[in-house]
């Protein structure tokens, strides 16, 4: 994993609780997602997923906290921490999960690996486009 | 994805007798012994509390709590009412009531419950399902699981 960027206030892309949003969206920075999204991809430093935040996309980044729904994808390439509040909707890759008791989960964790394979991800810092082509 | 129960050889292996059930395996002091239990297929038992420190080979079927300590490893699948994992499973797990997996927990294979906790550093492999109806084992006992749940000591 690369370095990573200290997450200030800055760097922080805000997704407010009134805004819905269609289509794909990428940001080297971190993400907080509060309101809907429906879109094919997302992909940012860290996301965190607010408690009434709806979240339709395959997802790419590297902490990802979860209160919200998402049906989608997960593709977390440090952490992902579902808190009991959690709807999850698609499968999990992480090398770490957290659940919280409560959260609901309908998908598979880490499929594919069972034999030991190692955990194969998009570094959550790669440009959208570079990260297209590699898929 | 749905939770089957192994009934075929239901007659072998550990039966609700109680005693031979709550005694736990030893958890091995000795290092490098390894300690065996052979539950057979699909065993089953009507008593509250089945701890597992050992290697333990077949299908669990549990009216009460299994809880799967540091140094157990459980080959083949597990039914019961409440399931703690400290150890590693191989096979689909399903439980009733709460399926609790401690950072030092393994699982391979598809978990079912509909409330599921993870620790931070628990390995999982496998399909994972919160909702779903789910029949509890037919001699669950309720009030004894109620007790299990809330700390209290079970009889």
């Amino acid at each position: 994993m690369s370095q990573r960027e200290a997450a200030t206030p800055e760097r922080v892309s805000l997704l407010g609780p009134k805004s819905v949003l269609n289509g794909d969206y990428a940001t080297t920075g971190d993400l907080v997602m509060l309101g809907q999204l429906d879109g094919g991809r997302v992909q940012a430093a860290n996301v965190t997923i607010g408690p009434e935040a709806h979240v339709s996309a395959e997802i790419h980044t590297g902490t990802i906290r979860i209160e919200g729904v998402v049906v989608g994808d997960i593709y977390a390439e440090v952490a992902a921490i579902l808190h009991a509040t959690a709807t999850v909707e698609g499968s999990v890759h992480c090398p770490q999960l957290t659940i919280q008791e409560g959260a609901t989960i309908n998908g598979a964790i880490n499929p594919g690996l069972a034999n030991g394979a190692d955990l194969k991800l998009l570094p959550h810092h790669a440009p959208l486009r570079a990260a297209r082509r590699a898929r | 994805m749905k939770c089957r129960r192994n009934n075929t050889s239901r007659g072998s292996g550990l039966r609700g007798s109680g005693s031979a059930a709550t005694r736990p395996t030893p958890v091995s002091s000795a290092p490098g012994r390894q300690e065996h239990t052979l539950l057979g297929t699909a065993a089953t038992a009507s008593v509250s509390v089945l701890r597992i420190d050992g290697h333990t080979e077949g299908s669990i079927q549990y009216a009460g709590a299994v809880a799967v300590g540091p140094n157990g490893h459980v080959i083949g699948d597990i039914y019961a009412a409440e399931i703690f994992v400290e150890g590693s499973i191989s096979g689909n797990v399903c439980a009733t009531r709460t399926l609790r997996v401690a950072a030092s927990g393994k699982i391979v294979g598809d978990m079912q419950s509909p409330r599921v906790a993870v620790a931070r550093g628990a390995q999982l492999h496998g399909a994972i399902a919160t909702r779903g109806g789910l029949s509890a084992p037919s001699n669950l006992d309720d009030s004894a699981v109620d007790a299990l749940l809330s700390g209290g000591h079970v009889a």
